[in-house]
Order: structure tokens, then sequence, then C-alpha cells
């Protein structure tokens, strides 16, 4: 009987918990990209798209900024372009998370509109009177003549020349950090796993003679062990990713294939401001 | 026996709440906190507008026959602005006085409006590269306006909410936890003024 207010207590504590409001992003904003340029309307050829990703993938290797290109068909119904795309900004995080150095280029080809929507930390490089400029006399020109890719190329110019001087990169994308991240907790988990599995071996040998025996466990864990020494010897240089090797095991590490670089993001975070025009 | 179990119970209650207490405190504190330096920004894009007027009625003024009147609402309506006095690092706490804010604001959000407006039959002060310049941050400053007030809006939701549930509503009142007021009008009444290009 004298247990049952802390019963009570811990039963109110929990529902109060779990009834706490979760308040989630709205579901209708558009996907975070994998990649730092997405047409989603058809405008720019792939071989383009490769293109304009590759130089947006070694601009953050070079300068930390992390630069999107998102393309597509149309503003949502309703929707006001400037705060339509600072909630998907603030969706997607580009950008890191002490300096907030990304910035994102939105094209919506059927409504004729744009938006540059600079994270925090650009809103130096990338004042919204060079936002505005940008926009009018770099790309806006190009789209008034169907030529796209001509203006995303106008623009993704134009917007490295302005941000390329605030930050210094190191080399790696924030992506091949996470991806180096998860490969040292597989090698974790395996090597536990074969550790475990070739200890209970032993001792199942131990006591039931050589039934279950055999050394290739260890053996195998050795060679994980070599082979992960090799991976964090091969870890300065940028490029190769390491012991499950650059061909791509994760997708679109560090090249090989169709993939030319991913976009993680990194966490920045934008005030709202940059430009908006419309051709 | 039974007196050292009851004492017992009791002392793991006493501790349990106190538990719930400091857990509820830290919390609040945390809330109350983002609010602060969520209105902090509100108080920073408000300023970056403010700082804006000056230049953008020198060009205006450059602008020869421009409609005096428009003008002068500016003008009138960023000083009503700057006779608003309210803390700047604390989020308010008194509905009324956020109130006159808004509104001083608000006046001033609609005057830059009807600025924007009446320029749009001044080619020769649109074309200018000075003008543009500062449309587009003004532009770019409502925006920021508009954003940071809805997150203001947010911060303080989160908080008052957590004043108000279980089980930190036992505790907010005794810590001396009040509601605190946000932003009332609708957000289309005072995001960008309809500049259009």
């Amino acid at each position: 009987m004298r247990v049952r207010p802390i019963l009570l207590l811990l039963t109110l504590l929990l529902t109060v918990v779990s009834a706490s409001p979760a308040r989630g992003a709205p579901s209708d904003l558009p996907r975070k990209p994998s990649r730092y340029i997405t047409d989603n309307a058809g405008v720019i050829s792939p071989p383009d798209l490769e293109m304009i990703n590759r130089q947006l993938d070694e601009f953050e290797r070079t300068t930390s900024n992390q630069f999107l290109v998102a393309i597509y068909p149309q503003l949502p119904e309703g929707e006001e372009l400037a705060d339509y795309c600072t909630r998907t900004f603030e969706s997607w995080h580009p950008g890191k998370k002490a300096t907030s150095n990304g910035v994102v280029l939105f094209v919506f080809v059927n409504s004729h509109k744009m938006q540059i929507t600079p994270g925090y930390g650009l809103e130096g490089a990338l004042p919204d009177a060079t936002c505005k400029d940008i926009i009018d006399t770099k790309i806006a020109p190009h789209f008034k003549t169907g030529d796209y890719t001509g203006g995303v190329r106008a623009g993704v110019n134009a917007i490295i020349a302005a941000t390329k001087g605030e930050y210094h990169g190191t080399g790696a994308t924030v992506r091949d950090i996470v991806e180096r991240h998860i490969q040292d907790a597989l090698f974790w988990t395996l090597a536990i796993l074969i550790l475990g599995t070739s200890l209970i071996r032993s001792a199942l040998r131990r006591h039931f003679g050589t039934v279950y025996g055999s050394r290739q466990p260890t053996g195998l864990f050795n060679h994980l062990l070599y082979a992960w020494a090799m991976r964090a010897n091969s870890s300065n240089s940028s490029s190769d990713s390491g012991w499950f090797s650059s061909g791509g095991f994760l997708g679109g590490g560090g090249g090989g294939g169709f993939s030319s670089g991913g976009f993680s993001s990194g966490g920045g975070s934008t005030g709202g401001g940059g430009a908006g025009g419309s051709w | 026996m039974k007196k050292w179990a009851v004492l017992g119970v009791i002392a793991v209650v006493v501790v349990i709440l106190l538990l719930i207490g400091m857990g509820s405190y830290n919390h609040l504190v945390t809330l109350s906190q983002a609010t602060d330096s969520q209105w902090a920004q509100v108080q920073n894009v408000y300023q970056r507008r403010a700082d804006l007027i000056p230049n953008l009625v020198q060009t205006v003024k450059g602008s020869a026959s421009f409609e005096k009147s428009t003008l002068e609402a500016v003008t009138n309506a960023r000083a009503s602005v700057g006779r608003v006095t309210i803390d700047t690092s604390h989020a308010p706490d008194d509905a009324a006085k956020l109130q006159q804010f808004e509104q001083a604001q608000g006046q001033l959000s609609n005057a830059l409006s009807r600025l924007m407006v009446v320029s749009e039959n001044y080619p020769d002060l649109k074309s200018t590269q000075n003008f543009r310049d500062l449309q587009a941050q003004l532009e770019g400053t409502e925006n920021r306006i508009s954003t940071e007030r809805g997150r203001f809006n947010d911060a303080v939701r989160a908080y008052d909410t957590a004043i108000h549930h279980l089980p930190t509503a036992l505790f907010a009142g005794m810590f001396g936890f009040r509601d605190k007021p946000y932003f009332q009008a609708t957000e289309n009444a005072q995001t960008a003024p309809s500049v259009n290009f």
C-alpha cells in the first residue's frame, strides 16, 4: 500500500514526459539533397550537373563553405518565396554549425522565381544588395533566354567569387568525415562481434574439445586490425577514404563511378537574409 | 521496523521531488534564456532596419519632387520607434509594453511600404544603384524580421507551454517564472512591404 504514492508519481511523470509536445518540421518542405546541385525540373543536362557538383564539392574542400543549388519546377501554392526558402534552408542546415557558412541558390523554374539564401556566417560576404545584383545581372539574363545551365553557372561562379575568401577549408567535406565515422563504427562493431564469437568459441573449445575448433575468427580479427591500421595511415589524404577503399562502399565517397561527391549537412543556420528575384 | 519503512518511503519521495524540482528549474532557465537570446535577435533585425532609414531618406530626398508626406511619414515613424524604450537583453514580460513596441514598428513598416509603392512612380529614382541596393537591403531585412519574430514566438510558446505543463507547473510559480507575451499581429501585417520589381 505504501509504495503506491511513488508509483502514482512515476506514472504521472511518465505521462507528462510522453505527452510533451513534439514540434516537427512541416512535411511539405523539399527533402534534404544528397548532392550539391539537384535539378528536379530537368533543365540542366547530367554532364553539366556533374561538373557543377564537382565544383561545389571542391569549393567545400577549399573553403568549408557549403553551397547548394536546388532547382524545382515551381514554388508550392500559397508559399511566400523568401519565407519558404528560409524554412527549407533551416531543415537542410548547410554550413558548419559554428560558422553557419552555408548558402543556397533556389530556382523555381515555372514560377520564374529564384532566391539566394545565405547562412548567418555568409551575410557579410553576401549582403542583400550583392545577392540582388547577382540575381538581376548574372543569372536572370540567361534565364530570360531559357539558358538555365548558363544562368546557374554564372550564379555559382559569382557566389563562389563573393564567398571564397571568408573561411578556410580542411580539404575534407562533412560527408568525408561522416563516412569516416561510419567506417569506424562499422569496424568496431565487426571487431567486437568477431572478438566476442572467438572468445565464446575458445570457451566452448575448452569445455567440449575441438569440435568447434577453428582459429579462423581470430585470424580474421587480425586482418581487420591490420586493415584499420592502414586506414588510419591513409586518412591524412582527404581524397582516399580508407580501408573500405574509395571504390564507393558508402556511395559518393572519394570519387569513382558517377558521383563526384555529396552533401552532408554541417548544421548551419540562416536568419532569412539574401534576396529574391524573378525573370 | 515499520517506522523505518515509513521514514524510508518519505525520504525517497522527498528526494524524487527535489530531483524533479531541480530538473524543472533547469529546464525553465534554459527555455527562458532561449527567449532572451531570441529577443536580442529580434532587436538586432529591427535595429538593422532602423539603421537603413537615414540613408534611404537621404537617397529619396535626392530625387527631385518626391512626395513630401510619404517621406515625412517614414521619418516620423522612425522617430516614434526610437521613443519606445524596451529592454533589449531580456524578453519582455509585460504584454502592454510589447504591444506598444510592436505598434511603433508596425507603423514604420507601413510607412516604408508606402514609400516603396510611391517610389514606383519615380523611374529616375528607381534606376539609381543606391536606391536599388537600399531596396534589396530593406526587403532582406523585412524577411529577417519576420524570420526572427517567428522564432521568438516559437521560443516563448515553448517556455509558456512548459510553465503550464506538469510537473514543471508545480514549481514554476514557486521559482517566480511567469508567462511571457509574444507578438500578436499576423505575420502578414508585419512582413515585407510588398516591394515589387
